[in-house]
C-alpha cells in the first residue's frame, strides 16, 4: 500500500472514530432528555391546583418584536400577541428601517401617534426616528429606527421596555396562547436566580392558521420544510431538553426566549456584530454570571411552543444555515476562554466542548468523510467492508437519533397526533441521510469559507404571510 | 486491498444486527405508541358527547344514582367521566358540586387518592391531593403532615387542600407547612400562601421577622411579594424591625421590601423603621425606582418632599422617570433649573407619554 493510501485509511478510521465519539455524546444528551421529559410529564400529570392566569404574581413582560420588511405578517403578528393569555403585557415592535409598508400598516391598523419628546436615555442602537403609542391598544408601542440589523432592533426594544422581563419573538412567529405563562413560571419559582428561559420552536409551514393562532397542526407538503420539522423536534425534545438536564443549556433561541430586562441591559444587550446574537447572548450571560460568582438559572421549558416559518427553497435554506454556521464559529471564538474550565461550570466543562465537537467540527469532519472514504475505496486503500461499516454507522446512528426525537414527541406532547404524520416524520428521519445531511455538511464547509473571508451578511427570507394556507 | 481496512463479516453482521435492532425497537415503539394513542383519542372522542349528556342530566336529578350509572360504564366511558368530572369540579360550586363529588366517590377516585397519598411517590401524592381537594375528602392534618411533610411540592399541595376545604386553622397550619425549610416556594406554594393570607398578612410579617435571616433570598422575595399583594396588616402589628430588609446585600430583596410596603404609608411602625433619606439614596437604581414608587403611594408631605429632592440629585434617567411618575402633576411645578439633566429629560418623556390619547379626551 502506498503512503497516500495508508494516510487515507488512517484518516478514514479517525473520521469513523470521531463520528462514534460525537454520536455517543449525542446519545448521552438524548438519554438525559428522556429523564427530563419523564420528570416533566409526571409533574404535568400531577395536575395544576391553581389558576395560572388569575395568579397575581406573574411579573410584567415586554414582548420585543424586531421587524424588517415584514409587511406581509406584521399586523397579524401583533394582533396575535395582543391576544396572548398573560396578565401584564407590553408589546414593543421595532421597525428596523424597513423599505416596505411595515410601519404604515402598523400605523393604520393600530392608530399610532408619535410621543412628542426625545427618548430620555441613551440607547445602544442606530438612531431612533420616533416612538409611537397606540390609540387602540394601550399596551402597544412602536419604535421606528434606522436600519441596524436584528440585534440592534432588539436592543432598542429592550432599552425602551418598561417591564422586568422581556421576551423576544420574531414577527413571523406565533406563540401558543398560554406560552408566556409557562415560560415565565421559572422566574416565579426561583426569582433571585432565574435569568432566562426558552421554549420550543416548531415549524408553522403546513399548519392552518386563523387570526394569528394555530387551528390545526399539519406537516408541510414541501419536503425541505418537512425535513426541518423533524430536525426541530430532534433539536428541542432531545438536544435542548438533554442539555438542560445536564445544566449546560447553551442557547435560548431568538425566536422565543424570556430574559431579565435589567440583567441584559447590564451586560450591554445583544451583540450587534454577531450574526447569531441569541447564541452569543446566552453564552455571554453564562460567562458574566459565572465570573461574578452569582448563582443563576437558565432553563428550557419544553411545553410553551412558538411556531415559525422555515425556508422552503434550497437557496434560502442554504443562506440561513450558512449564517448560523458562521455565527456559531464567531460566537465560539469569542467565548473560547470558557472551554473546559471548571470556573464556567457545566456550560464550560460539558456544553462548550460538546458544541465544539458536535456542532462546529462535527459537520466538517463528516463532510470530509463523505469524500475521503469513497476515495480510499476507489484507490484500493479501503475495502468494501470498511465502506459498508462507515455508511452503515453514519446512516444507522443518524436514523436512530432522529427517531429518538420523534419518539419523545409521540411519548409527550403529541402535537403531531395522527399516526400518518408520525410515519412521515419517521420517513424524514431516513430520508435526511440520503442527500440532506451530505448537503448540510457542504453548507458547513461553505460557511467556514465565508467566515474565513469575513462575510457577515444575514441574507433575506421571503415571508408568505400567515393566512396563506 | 488493505488488510488494515478489512472488517470481518462477523463484526459487520454484529454491528448491523445491533443497529437494526435499535432501530426496530425505537421505530416500533414510536409507531405503536402513536397508533394506540390515536385509537384511544378516537374512542374517547366518540363516547364523550353521550357521557357528557348523561352526566349533566343526572347531576340535576334529586337522586343521581351515580353508583348504578358508573357500574354500567365501559372503561373508556369511565375515563371520559373522570376527565369531565375534573373539568366541572374546577368550575362548579354549590349543590351541583356536591353531586359531582359523589360521582367522584362512585368512580373510586376517593379511595384511590387515599391509597396513593400513603403509597405513592411525591408526584403521585400531589395528584392524590389534587383529588382530595376537589372531592372534599376528609384527611386529618396529622395524616397530611405525615404523608406530605417531606417534600416542598407535597407540602404546598397539602396546604392547598386546607385552603380549598376551608378548614378551621387553615391559615396557621397551611402557612406553617409552606414555610417549613428555607428554600424557594413553588408557584403553587406561593399562590397558596397568598390565598391563605390575602385578608391579612399579619402572620407572614411575624414569620418573616422570625426567619428572614434563615431563608434563601428567593424565599424571602417570594414572601415579601405575597405580603405586598395581600390586604393590609393590622395597625398593631409590630413592624419596627422592617428596616433591616433595606440593608440586605441583595438589591432584589431591597426592591421586594419597597414593593411590599407600598400600601403601608399609614403604618407608624413602618414609618419609624424606614429612614426615607437613606433608602431614597440607595446605590442601586432599581432599588431607588422601587422606593420612589413606594413614596409615591404613601403620598404624604415627607414622601413628596423626598421625591422632589430626589429629582434634584437623581442621575439615572429610569429612576427619574419613576420619581416623576410618582409625583404626577406636581412634577410640572418644579423649576427646570432645579432638575438634574436626567430628571429634566425624564419629565419631558413622561409628560409626552402620558398625554391623554384622542379617545381618552373624547371620553
Amino acid at each position: 500500500m502506498t503512503s497516500i493510501a495508508e494516510a487515507l485509511l488512517v484518516i478514514g478510521w479517525f473520521v469513523l472514530g470521531y463520528y462514534l465519539l460525537v454520536n455517543g455524546m449525542y446519545l448521552t444528551v438524548h438519554i438525559a432528555a428522556l429523564f427530563e421529559l419523564r420528570s416533566d410529564l409526571k409533574r404535568q400529570a400531577a395536575g395544576t391546583m391553581y389558576q395560572r392566569f388569575s395568579s397575581p404574581f406573574f411579573p410584567g413582560v415586554t414582548v420585543v418584536v424586531p421587524a424588517y420588511n415584514e409587511e406581509a405578517v406584521i399586523v397579524e403578528s401583533v394582533q396575535s400577541l395582543l391576544n396572548l393569555n398573560y396578565p401584564e403585557l407590553e408589546i414593543v415592535v421595532v421597525n428596523d428601517g424597513s423599505d416596505d409598508e411595515t410601519l404604515s400598516r402598523l400605523r393604520s391598523a393600530f392608530d399610532l401617534h408619535p410621543i412628542d419628546a426625545d427618548v430620555p436615555f441613551e440607547i445602544p442602537s442606530e438612531p431612533i426616528e420616533a416612538v409611537y403609542r397606540s390609540e387602540d391598544a394601550p399596551g402597544l408601542r412602536v419604535v421606528d429606527k434606522e436600519n441596524g440589523g436584528r440585534a440592534d432592533a432588539v436592543n432598542a426594544g429592550i432599552w425602551l421596555a418598561e417591564q422586568p422581563l422581556f421576551c423576544t419573538i420574531d414577527a413571523d412567529s406565533i406563540i401558543d396562547r398560554d406560552g408566556l405563562l409557562q415560560a415565565v413560571e421559572p422566574f416565579l419559582e426561583r426569582p433571585e436566580e432565574t435569568v432566562a428561559t426558552g421554549g420550543t420552536i416548531r415549524v408553522a409551514n403546513g399548519c392552518t392558521i386563523e387570526n394569528g393562532t394555530i387551528k390545526s397542526v399539519n406537516l408541510p407538503d414541501n419536503r425541505l420544510a418537512g425535513l426541518q420539522t423533524m430536525e426541530y423536534l430532534r433539536a428541542f425534545y432531545s438536544g435542548r431538553l438533554g442539555l438542560d438536564r445536564l445544566n449546560a443549556l447553551m442557547l435560548i433561541s431568538g425566536a422565543f426566549g424570556v430574559f431579565r430586562t435589567d440583567l441584559v441591559r447590564e451586560v450591554g444587550g445583544y451583540e450587534t456584530e454577531s450574526i447569531t446574537e441569541d447564541f452569543e447572548l446566552t453564552l455571554r450571560l453564562h460567562r458574566y454570571l459565572r465570573e461574578q460568582d452569582r448563582a443563576y438559572n437558565v432553563e428550557f421549558v419544553p411545553e410553551p411552543v412558538v411556531w415559525t416559518e422555515v425556508p422552503e427553497s434550497p437557496a434560502t435554506f442554504s443562506r440561513q444555515r450558512r449564517r448560523w454556521y458562521r455565527g456559531l464559529l464567531d460566537t465560539m471564538a469569542r467565548h473560547r476562554k470558557m472551554i473546559g474550565r471548571r470556573r464556567y461550570g457545566s456550560p464550560g466543562v460539558f456544553g462548550y466542548p460538546a458544541f465544539l465537537l458536535a456542532e462546529v467540527l462535527g459537520p466538517l469532519v463528516e463532510g470530509f468523510g463523505y469524500v475521503l472514504v469513497p476515495l480510499a475505496f476507489l484507490i484500493g486503500a479501503a475495502d468494501a467492508s470498511f465502506v459498508l461499516l462507515y455508511f452503515g454507522l453514519t446512516v444507522g446512528f443518524g436514523v436512530f437519533l432522529s427517531w429518538f426525537g420523534i419518539l419523545s414527541e409521540v411519548w409527550s406532547f403529541r402535537r403531531y397526533d395522527r399516526p400518518k404524520q408520525v410515519l412521515r416524520l419517521l420517513g424524514y428521519g431516513i430520508l435526511e441521510n440520503f442527500g440532506f445531511r451530505q448537503w448540510k455538511t457542504l453548507i458547513a464547509w461553505r460557511g467556514l469559507y465565508e467566515y474565513l473571508r469575513g462575510d457577515t451578511s444575514w441574507g433575506e427570507m421571503q415571508r408568505s404571510g400567515f393566512d396563506s394556507d | 486491498m488493505s488488510n488494515a481496512s478489512a472488517v470481518s463479516f462477523e463484526t459487520l453482521s454484529l454491528i448491523g444486527v445491533f443497529i437494526t435492532g435499535l432501530l426496530a425497537v425505537v421505530g416500533t415503539s414510536t409507531v405503536a405508541r402513536s397508533v394506540l394513542s390515536a385509537r384511544r383519542d378516537n374512542r374517547l372522542a366518540d363516547v364523550r358527547p353521550q357521557v357528557r349528556q348523561a352526566l349533566l342530566s343526572r347531576m340535576e336529578a334529586t337522586d343521581p344514582g351515580w353508583e348504578a350509572w358508573v357500574g354500567g360504564l365501559s372503561g373508556t366511558e369511565r375515563r371520559v367521566a373522570e376527565d369531565l368530572l375534573e373539568e366541572y369540579l374546577h368550575r362548579i360550586r354549590g349543590g351541583d358540586r356536591e353531586s359531582l363529588q359523589q360521582l367522584g366517590y362512585a368512580l373510586g377516585i376517593g379511595e384511590k387518592a387515599r391509597r396513593k397519598l400513603h403509597e405513592g411517590d411525591h408526584l403521585e401524592r400531589r395528584r392524590a391531593l389534587h383529588w382530595i381537594a376537589r372531592l372534599d375528602i376528609d384527611v386529618t392534618i396529622e395524616t397530611l403532615e405525615a404523608t406530605c411533610g417531606g417534600h416542598p411540592e407535597t407540602r404546598a399541595a397539602a396546604a392547598r387542600v386546607l385552603y380549598e376545604q376551608d378548614r378551621a386553622n387553615a391559615t396557621e397550619e397551611g402557612t406553617e407547612l409552606l414555610l417549613r425549610g428555607t428554600g424557594p416556594l413553588s408557584v403553587l406554594g406561593m399562590d397558596t400562601l397568598y390565598q391563605l393570607n390575602k385578608l391579612s398578612p399579619d402572620l407572614l410579617f411575624t414569620r418573616t421577622k422570625e426567619s428572614y435571616h434563615e431563608w434563601s433570598e428567593s424565599r424571602l422575595i417570594q414572601v415579601l411579594r405575597v405580603i405586598g399583594t395581600a390586604g393590609p396588616a393590622s395597625p398593631d402589628t409590630p413592624l419596627d424591625w422592617i428596616g433591616f430588609l433595606f440593608v440586605s446585600e441583595s438589591p432584589n430583596v431591597r426592591v421586594a421590601a419597597a414593593n411590599a410596603l407600598v400600601g403601608y404609608g399609614w403604618h407608624d411602625g413602618v414609618r419609624s423603621a424606614i429612614e426615607i433619606e437613606q433608602v431614597r439614596t440607595d446605590d442601586s437604581p432599581p432599588v431607588r425606582q422601587a422606593v420612589y414608587q413606594m413614596l409615591g403611594s404613601w403620598d404624604d408631605e415627607a414622601s413628596v418632599n423626598a421625591l422632589r429632592n430626589a429629582l434634584r440629585s437623581e442621575s439615572n434617567t429610569r429612576a427619574a422617570i419613576d420619581a416623576i411618575s410618582a409625583l404626577g402633576e406636581r412634577a410640572t411645578s418644579i423649576p427646570e433649573s432645579e432638575l438634574t439633566p436626567a430628571s429634566s429629560a425624564a419629565r419631558d418623556w413622561v409628560l409626552a407619554s402620558t398625554e391623554p390619547t384622542r379617545s381618552e379626551t373624547e371620553q
